[in-house]
């Protein structure tokens, strides 16, 4: 008797997660999966059911391809560019360097400001200022949109992968360098065989959270293009945003949206494991 | 010598980037200060004198006041709920660590955070629409503190089980309840990981979008991400009010990041460990 009066009493404090949780995730999704297989419009209080038929529909949809190659191209290009600034950052940084807090704090400020307004002030750059520079602007060329696009988010959240290299730099020890240092190995050997390595689980973090944060990019696209010009930055994302509130397919959009979500935990759980695969023991 | 080259090139690319990060802070203040004539003639000169009435303009038009209230209730009541949701589930199960249940619990959670919104977008929608949440804030509260409550919960948990447990069961012997153990003993000795994650999801919350846009579409409950979507597309000409806009928006979220930057990084990266 006493014994379940205790575990109730533990109980009680999971209780007000559990309502939340259900209420936000877990009904929403479980409803969502039995939304994909009906006709839901996004309005009336009704809907039919279709079977397999938004699932099919999608195999053979030509609206899908572009979106995809578009989220792929803007994914893989700002997890790779984000990454390869924010290691350069995170090791330039961390060495002796005169006004170091300053740079620090130019590069993590943006992380405070709102996709909505970063996408404002870079959009009144680009077409004012980035156009004379090279010509047209960025974001209002279909050849250069995604470009564009991913120099706002690489601004607006560069910091926080140039924070976890950081930390991850000042956690390997100074010994490997010294040691290193005496056998004669010179300053790029030294970034090959003990910083890369030695960071791997810094990588595991920032490649895989960027990558599946890029992917599923909405905010930015959103306010920076909408998806234009005429659809050439038209993310998964905005499609199904488009398909629910534009073209009223509600249940179509689940559908995709059920999909997308499977590709996105698959390349998560790989990446993840390729990575920790890659991990040393310090 | 070879050595000194990186890095004299490196410091210079350094120089070159923390231009560039800048650059958009100065713009945004120069625009907001210059009157419409003095930007036509050249963006990036100084103005003769300071145009404060693009503030009061920018008040006016862009409501940013009403925006403004909107954003502080809806970021203060999640903020409040999210601390004492996570912190009382990540109590539960850092105590109950060895209970299946309380594990699956936690994998769930830690699973959910994989899941795109957009998978859940059109349900919420529809579930809002027929409880009559749609356009309230309080439907917004509990969406976007739902979302939260992983991420704040599983960075706790492994705080919870590093306080010890004879802690607690000195108070226990005392006859001090749960409730009274939870809120004198262990909510005190979690004020470090509390005031990472408050910070956290002060910015996250202050800047949310993708629920916003899904349930916050009437013009008298829009957050300041919102009110300036609408008011940036509309416009987007007047460029001298939008910016004094964006700098009002900007200057308390700035300002309060830059005094918790220290949080915000503990946070990052200590979330980052977790993975």
């Amino acid at each position: 008797m006493k014994r379940i009066k205790r575990e109730i009493s533990y109980f009680v404090f999971l209780i007000p997660s559990l309502l939340l949780f259900v209420f936000c995730i877990a009904y929403p999704f479980i409803s969502g999966i039995q939304l994909a297989f009906t006709d839901w419009d996004g309005i009336s209080r009704t809907y039919n059911y279709v079977g397999f038929d938004n699932f099919i529909k999608l195999l053979s949809d030509r609206n899908v391809v572009q979106p995809i190659k578009t989220t792929v191209i803007y994914g893989v290009g700002v997890t790779a560019l984000n990454n390869v600034l924010a290691l350069f950052l995170a090791v330039t940084l961390s060495k002796k360097l005169k006004g170091k807090a300053f740079f620090k704090t130019s590069f993590f400020v943006p992380l405070a400001i709102s996709a909505v307004l970063a996408s404002f002030v870079w959009k009144y750059i680009d077409s004012n200022m980035l156009s004379a520079l090279f010509g047209h602007s960025l974001l209002g060329k279909r050849e250069t949109v995604l470009l564009g696009i991913i120099l706002i988010s690489l601004w607006n959240n560069l910091g926080s992968n140039v924070m976890i290299y950081m930390a991850g730099i000042t956690g390997i020890s100074k010994d490997y360098e010294e040691a290193a240092m005496i056998d004669g190995a010179n300053g790029r050997q030294r970034f090959f065989h003990i910083t890369v390595p030695m960071l791997m689980p810094s990588f595991t973090i920032c490649i895989t959270l960027t990558l599946t944060a890029s992917l599923r990019e909405f905010g930015t696209v959103l306010a920076a293009t909408g998806g234009g010009p005429a659809g050439s930055s038209q993310t998964v994302a905005i499609l199904i945003y488009d398909y629910m509130f534009k073209y009223s397919r509600a249940g179509y959009a689940q559908a995709i949206s059920l999909v997308f979500m499977f590709f996105l935990v698959i390349i998560g759980l790989v990446l993840t494991k390729f990575f920790r695969s890659k991990e040393v023991e310090a | 010598m070879k050595e000194n080259r990186v890095g004299i090139l490196s410091k210079i690319a350094l120089a070159v980037m923390t231009v560039i990060f800048l650059f958009p802070f100065l713009i945004c203040i120069l625009m907001a200060v210059k009157s419409k004539q003095e930007t036509s003639k050249a963006i990036l000169s100084l103005p003769k004198s300071i145009h404060w009435e693009n503030f009061t303009v920018a008040i006016e038009k862009a409501k940013i006041l009403l925006s403004m209230k909107n954003s502080i209730i809806i970021t203060v009541c999640s903020v409040i709920i999210i601390l004492l949701v996570a912190s009382t589930a990540a109590y539960a199960i850092g105590r109950r660590y060895h209970k299946r249940f309380y594990r699956f619990y936690e994998t769930l959670l830690v699973g959910s955070m994989m899941l795109p919104f957009q998978v859940i977008m059109v349900p919420v929608y529809r579930m809002y629409k027929d409880l009559n949440l749609l356009d309230t804030r309080v439907g917004a509260v509990i969406m976007i503190s739902g979302m939260a409550i992983a991420y704040s919960t599983v960075m706790m948990i492994g705080f919870v089980r590093g306080i010890p447990i004879e802690l607690e069961e000195a108070a226990e012997m005392e006859g001090a309840g749960r409730f009274r153990i939870f809120f004198t003993v262990i909510f005190p000795l979690l004020k470090p990981i509390l005031a990472t994650v408050a910070t956290l999801q002060f910015l996250a919350v202050w800047n949310e979008f993708n629920v916003s846009i899904l349930l916050l579409q009437d013009e008298a409950i829009k957050t300041i991400p919102m009110q300036q979507y609408v008011f940036f597309g509309a416009y987007g000409a007047d460029y001298n009010t939008a910016f004094a806009a964006a700098v009002i928006a900007m200057i308390p979220v700035v300002l309060i990041f830059l005094v918790l930057q220290k949080q915000v990084v503990a946070g990052m990266t200590a979330g980052a460990v977790k993975g």
